[in-house]
């Protein structure tokens, strides 16, 4: 493994595992359940990561059938848009043009660069998730409704996942930090920003 | 070779015929091992499939297809008891829980078959690490379901989800054990650790006064 990508890994994981333990500590302490669904979302994307770098350091190479980090990552995808779905509970949701169209546009960047490819059944379930997510970010953001901050948090995590393949298209050289690392880092910075917006809103009420 | 599906027979035919004996939580819990057991088999035929199709040996299967396969299986049957029988949900985790060990027991003996007994030492490391890992999976995904499915939209993604945390679980386990050294170390006890964490917290949390309900 090159080693920047070993340090930009290792980062994730650690800082990814230490707000899935913040997290969980926070649900038991506020008994609050967006809390809890956060520490799982945080868990499985922390594994997810583990599980490649781990693959790496013990068979060299990265797995090549069965993609078990793009399951774990699409888990801990479908664990933010399941927090969305709880901070959107008892709001009427109406047709937006432009939820949908920010929605439809995501889906197409997705299935377009074949990101968690090149399976096509992992490109399609996480356009599916990530669309549905963006909808209700959106949605929530237009409707006006508390924690906006939030919403954009989870809005730039998406933009930033997408970007990252995106860039990672272009990148060959990981020995170095660049553009491709700059992300990554600035998605994982994002994903723990959640945590503290979360706390803040569910102070507010 | 190993016969495993007469394996299968000898094993599940007494808990078939305690059935017609027992009641209630007991005949609950016998049924549940015996299908765990059957779905060891079931994932073991698509285990096998998927082998053969991506043309892979048997370690790469292990650390890539089988934690898939047996996580997608052994959430099936208990999948189909939520939705067809809409039991109550304290009911799922011991369903999941038995599931999980019926799995782990049938896997075993199969093993036990194949490499024989001698081996103590290695059969109780075997015991506390595989054993632990499919009861740990048992929980996440018994706790987790019964959790998720009390709120509608929550279900799908929540399911989806708690099936990839126990398939990535899982296949942290399966990657560490074909390692040496310190990671193998690592994989053995990281499933008996979180069981007893968990039962720690199980025993804690109602003295706290916390729940989730």
């Amino acid at each position: 493994m090159m080693s920047f990508e070993l340090f930009d890994n290792l980062f994730q994981v650690a800082a990814l595992g230490c707000a899935s333990i913040a997290a969980a500590v926070s649900a038991l302490r506020q008994k609050s359940r967006r809390c809890l669904i956060l520490a799982l979302a945080y868990a499985c994307l922390s594994m997810g990561t583990l599980y490649y770098v781990l693959s790496l350091a013990i068979l060299g190479h990265t797995p090549k059938v069965f993609y078990v980090s793009e399951v774990s990552w699409l888990a801990s995808w479908l664990f933010y848009l399941s927090f969305q779905v709880l901070r959107t509970e008892g709001m009427k949701l109406l047709f937006s043009w432009p939820a949908v169209g920010g929605a439809l546009l995501i889906i197409a960047c997705i299935l377009t660069f074949h990101i968690f490819g090149p399976s096509y059944l992992m490109s399609s379930l996480f356009a599916l998730t990530v669309g549905a997510l963006t909808f209700l970010s959106l949605f929530r953001l237009q409707g006006g409704a508390e924690g906006k901050q939030a919403d954009t948090a989870l809005l730039a995590c998406v933009i930033l996942q997408v970007l990252l393949f995106v860039v990672s298209g272009f990148t060959r050289d990981y020995t170095r930090f660049n553009l491709y690392f700059a992300v990554d880092i600035l998605l994982t910075l994002s994903f723990t920003a959640l945590l503290p917006l979360n706390l803040r809103e569910e102070g507010r009420k | 070779m190993t016969y495993i599906e007469n394996i299968l027979l000898c094993l599940a035919i007494p808990l078939i015929l305690s059935l017609f004996f027992t009641k209630g939580r007991t005949r609950s819990f016998t049924l549940f091992l015996g299908i765990g057991m059957g779905v060891c088999l079931l994932s073991a035929y698509v285990s096998s499939f998927f082998m053969g199709c991506y043309g892979v040996g048997s370690v790469i299967a292990a650390i890539e297809i089988t934690p898939v396969c047996e996580e997608v299986m052994k959430l099936l049957p208990l999948l189909f008891f939520l939705l067809i029988f809409e039991p109550e949900p304290k009911e799922l985790p011991g369903a999941a829980i038995a599931i999980a060990a019926g799995f782990a027991t049938f896997e075993n003996v199969c093993y036990l078959t194949e490499n024989g007994a001698e081996n103590f030492t290695f059969l109780l490391i075997r015991g506390i690490s595989a054993g632990a890992l499919h009861i740990l999976c048992g929980i996440l995904s018994g706790f987790g379901i019964s959790h998720v499915f009390r709120r509608r939209w929550l279900a799908l993604t929540g399911t989806v989800g708690i099936l990839g945390a126990c398939t990535g679980l899982h296949a942290i386990y399966n990657l560490l054990i074909t390692a040496d050294g310190a990671w193998k170390t690592a994989g053995y006890l990281f499933p008996s650790a979180l069981i007893l964490c968990l039962y720690l917290a199980k025993r804690l949390l109602p003295k706290l006064n916390i729940s989730f309900e």
